[in-house]
């Protein structure tokens, strides 16, 4: 082989390897992104939320005692039943249950939890979606320029559509 | 950038690649099946002469025995790297064609969406 020629071999070598690796860092941040997009999608609602969730609840717990109330009203009256005695416990104990998960609350999101409101979640969700489209079709133009070398990579299962059908020119 | 508009020629290209994916599946499976029948054909060729060693002996029925033996040792080996390349190939035609069916349907929500 001529000095050219292995320049040449060379390369093109080293251009495969570059379109290859370059469609491996490309997809490990896609990867990476996804996980910290479920990551958002998982992290804790708000102190207030969550606050509000416990009282929500209690308040819930508190409305059979009129119904127990209304029990004892009627000119015939027979006395509850043992079955419903825990419900009934929990309604006449519900403000000291709701003092004692707001505190249990309190020390859980003062301790290492920091909540996000839902304006803050779906702000971060839409910023990384943002940038993994941007990444996906960085990524389809990487493929599109090894196809066009004659190379093949396989796509992703789980590309997004929208990248893989984009016009060449919107890859650009 | 989130709105662009879908390139229906796009498609048939993923089709291509799902049609390239599967006729690569299936040459798998047919090399599979062929070397599965040879392995078998050989295994009986083998215990025949077994057979007839048993009762006659002979040192060229031992020779063939002991070919017949390395040849279908090398077919068996083969037989284990196409399993694997099956699966591989199996792997890449449901991701080419999962991918496509996943175009294809948002390509027909976006002609509905217009």
């Amino acid at each position: 082989m001529s000095d050219e020629t292995s320049k040449i071999v060379s390369k093109s070598r080293k251009g495969t390897i570059e379109l290859s690796e370059g469609l491996e860092a490309v997809r490990t941040k896609i990867s990476v992104l996804k996980e910290d997009r479920r990551s958002v999608e998982a992290a804790c609602v708000s102190f207030d939320v969550a606050a509000g969730r416990v009282d929500a609840w209690t308040e819930s717990l508190s409305k059979p005692l009129a119904a127990l109330a209304r029990r004892f009203m009627q000119p015939v009256c027979s006395d509850p039943s043992i079955v419903d005695l825990p419900m009934i416990m929990a309604a006449a104990f519900s403000d000291g249950i709701r003092t004692a998960t707001l505190a249990a609350l309190h020390e859980v999101y003062g301790a290492d939890v920091e909540g996000l409101s839902s304006e803050e979640r779906e702000a971060q969700l839409a910023a990384k979606r943002e940038e993994l489209f941007k990444l996906e079709l960085a990524e389809e133009a990487i493929i599109r320029a090894a196809e066009a070398s004659g190379l093949e990579f396989l796509r992703r299962a789980d590309a997004d559509p929208r990248a893989v059908l984009a016009f060449d020119e919107d890859l650009k | 950038m989130n709105t662009l508009k879908a390139d229906p020629g796009r498609l048939e290209i993923l089709r291509s690649v799902t049609i390239r994916e599967k006729a690569m599946l299936n040459a798998w499976l047919n090399k599979l099946a062929s070397d599965t029948t040879l392995s078998n054909d050989l295994r009986k060729q083998i215990l025949s002469l077994q057979r007839k060693a048993d009762s006659a002996g002979g040192k060229d029925l031992a020779k063939r025995i002991e070919a017949l033996t390395e040849n279908k040792r090398s077919v068996d080996l083969r037989i284990e790297s196409s399993e694997q390349n099956r699966e591989i190939s199996r792997e890449r035609y449901g991701a080419a064609l999962r991918l496509y069916r996943s175009c294809e349907a948002h390509i027909s929500e976006q002609g509905a969406g217009q």
